[in-house]
């Protein structure tokens, strides 16, 4: 599966929300780079405000990023003019947090799902019906429903639209900004099952974004973790799941809820509340709540360090690891 | 049951607006007589306007011309006024309100201060102003009602695109890779629809009564030609004394305005899935 070029390669991307006066501004993104390799799922977690979405969309260029690269299938995204751009658009696709706000109510489903291949110009009209079917049958929806109008669906069915439109142009990539947020507690493992065969089957790469740390432990092979507009740790799920290393993350993993008794949260659970992203914190940006914070945290930005040589995919940023 | 008794209003509606076209288009076969005579007998010997009667089924004016001929001929320009003149004014609102909305940037600035121009200029002035410049015609005066009418509908238009552009499903459309010109079309267009087709109604009544106040200062349709509106003004003087002149055409002017109305509500919802076999 691992080509040697990555497939999305991230690069010091910076996003500034201007404020009304035009001096200084929300800082959603603070210089984060990385890199995904074809078929993995990367899981992109952190507390809400802390630029995940914001993540995703500048990724996909829906949002122009103030700095920064975003090289995707060996193009600059950043560079590529619209017309260009609205080309590359079928091989990166997004499905969205609320599954009835992003599906234009006054469309009925078969119209919804053939409307990326009626907008690259993708087969017949008879071949885009034979095509949607396929698609309802994939993601698990009768094939009657074509007819009918997202408001007739439940929220994991009207997921399962979303999801069947993104399949459409089989994307290289799919950003999925928290999916199975707005779904019943029930439903979200359905989704998560569907988005999982799925992968298999097609050999998709899933750039997962969620705040919940269990959802994105089902899906993702990599986990990074935001914190205020940065990636402040980021490696294999299961490294990060069992061994922690940054201060954030650790209070993050303890505060998943358990599922045997006795074995209460391992770390303090996080004091205060998250700063306000126009006026970050000096140096460390969390380290007003941070349990180890040491004299240079309040005045040095820790860099991201390889915290396993070698292999160059455990990256934390935190002074505690110099 | 509901949607049963809008459809029965919805089909009276339609039945109306049949006949006020139909009336308009065959004035020629259907007046009992030419719209501009008048008639020796058509005063009393005081010189007083007639009441609706045998001869003259509507009665007759204040110069004795029969009044249901002249209401027949007057539908022909106010139909024309309240169709032509309120449709190119919608176009050009709905257009202008729609790429300022959604390109915004300069040039959304520029139609947007244009527009508030327009609409800080008192309609009526401006109204008179073209109409000087121009013979006055039926055409001339409907563009010209049309120039001063667009304002608000591109005002309305505008805030409404600004909402709608900013929803996720047009996010969503546009990661689909969408052109702006389909977003606009197949995605804004369909959901300004319910706000330009109230509009629309609206505006006919708004259009055939500002014809009237042009015609009324002289510049809107010439007299002796006849419309819905310059029949009320010009008869206005004699309303205590024979309100039928007065009443019979401004009953026209106000059902065309109801049924249209009626049947703007029913393309409302027929047009809006969301909306089907929830009433039943």
């Amino acid at each position: 599966m691992s080509d040697a070029l990555p497939l999305l390669e991230v690069d010091s991307l910076v996003k500034t929300f201007p404020n009304r006066n035009g001096r200084g501004g929300i800082h959603a993104l603070n210089r984060v780079s990385f890199t995904q390799r074809r078929g993995e799922t990367i899981g992109i977690v952190g507390e809400s405000g802390c630029g995940k979405s914001t993540l995703g969309r500048t990724i996909l260029q829906l949002i122009r990023p103030t700095s920064g690269d975003v090289r995707f299938l060996g193009k600059q995204l950043t560079l590529l003019p619209d017309e260009a751009l609205r080309q590359m658009r079928r091989h990166m696709q997004m499905i969205f947090q609320d599954p009835f706000a992003s599906l234009d109510p006054r469309m009925n489903v078969a119209s919804l799902i053939a409307e990326p291949l009626v907008i690259h110009r993708l087969g017949t009209a008879a071949e885009q019906a034979t095509e949607v079917a396929r698609l309802l049958e994939t993601v698990g929806l009768p094939a009657e429903a074509a007819k009918r109008y997202p408001h007739e669906f439940s929220g994991g069915q009207r997921q399962r639209i979303c999801i069947a439109r993104a399949l459409a142009l089989h994307p290289e990539l799919i950003v999925a900004d928290e999916p199975v947020s707005a779904l019943d507690v029930s439903i979200q493992s359905q989704i998560l099952n569907l988005l999982n065969v799925l992968k298999r089957e097609r050999g998709l790469t899933y750039l997962f974004i969620s705040h919940n740390l269990a959802v994105v432990k089902y899906v993702a092979d990599t986990v990074a973790v935001m914190y205020l507009g940065r990636i402040v740790e980021m490696g294999p799920a299961e490294q990060i799941y069992e061994d922690p290393k940054h201060p954030y993350t650790q209070s993050l993993i303890a505060a998943i809820p358990a599922l045997q008794p006795g074995s209460g949260p391992s770390a303090p659970p996080l004091q205060g509340e998250t700063p306000d992203p126009e006026h970050p914190p000096t140096g460390c940006a969390f380290h007003p709540r941070c349990p180890h914070a040491m004299a240079r945290c309040a005045t040095e930005a820790p860099k991201a360090v390889d915290i396993a040589p070698g292999s160059g995919r455990h990256a934390v940023a935190c002074h505690l690891h110099d | 049951m509901r949607t049963l008794l809008a459809d029965r209003l919805a089909i009276l509606a339609l039945c109306f607006i049949a006949t006020i076209v139909a009336g308009a288009a065959g004035a020629h076969w259907f007046a009992p007589f030419p719209p501009e005579e008048t008639f020796f007998d058509g005063l009393t010997l005081e010189g007083a306007p007639l009441p609706p009667g045998e001869k003259y089924w509507f009665g007759t004016d204040l110069l004795g011309r029969d009044l249901f001929s002249r209401v027949l001929f007057g539908a022909q320009t106010s139909l024309v006024i309240g169709l032509v003149a309120n449709g190119v004014s919608l176009l050009i609102g709905t257009l202008v309100g729609i790429v300022a909305g959604y390109v915004r940037g300069w040039v959304g600035t520029v139609l947007m201060r244009f527009t508030d121009l327009m609409m800080a200029f008192p309609a009526l002035l401006l109204a008179i102003a073209l109409a000087a410049l121009f013979t006055p015609s039926l055409w001339i005066v409907a563009m010209v009602i049309a120039m001063v009418n667009w304002v608000q509908v591109a005002r309305v238009v505008y805030s409404l695109t600004v909402t709608l552009s900013e929803r996720e499903f047009v996010e969503a459309v546009r990661s689909l890779g969408a052109t702006r010109t389909r977003i606009l079309f197949r995605h804004v267009l369909p959901h300004l629809l319910p706000a330009i087709i109230v509009y629309g109604t609206l505006g006919i009544a708004t259009t055939v009564l500002l014809e009237a106040t042009l015609s009324f200062l002289g510049i809107g349709v010439q007299p002796p030609t006849p419309s819905w509106g310059n029949i009320i003004f010009e008869n206005q003087s004699y309303f205590s004394t024979a309100p039928w002149l007065v009443f019979i055409p401004g009953a026209a002017i106000v059902l065309l305005a109801v049924s249209f109305n009626i049947l703007g509500d029913t393309m409302r919802v027929a047009l809006d899935p969301t909306l089907r076999g929830r009433t039943s």
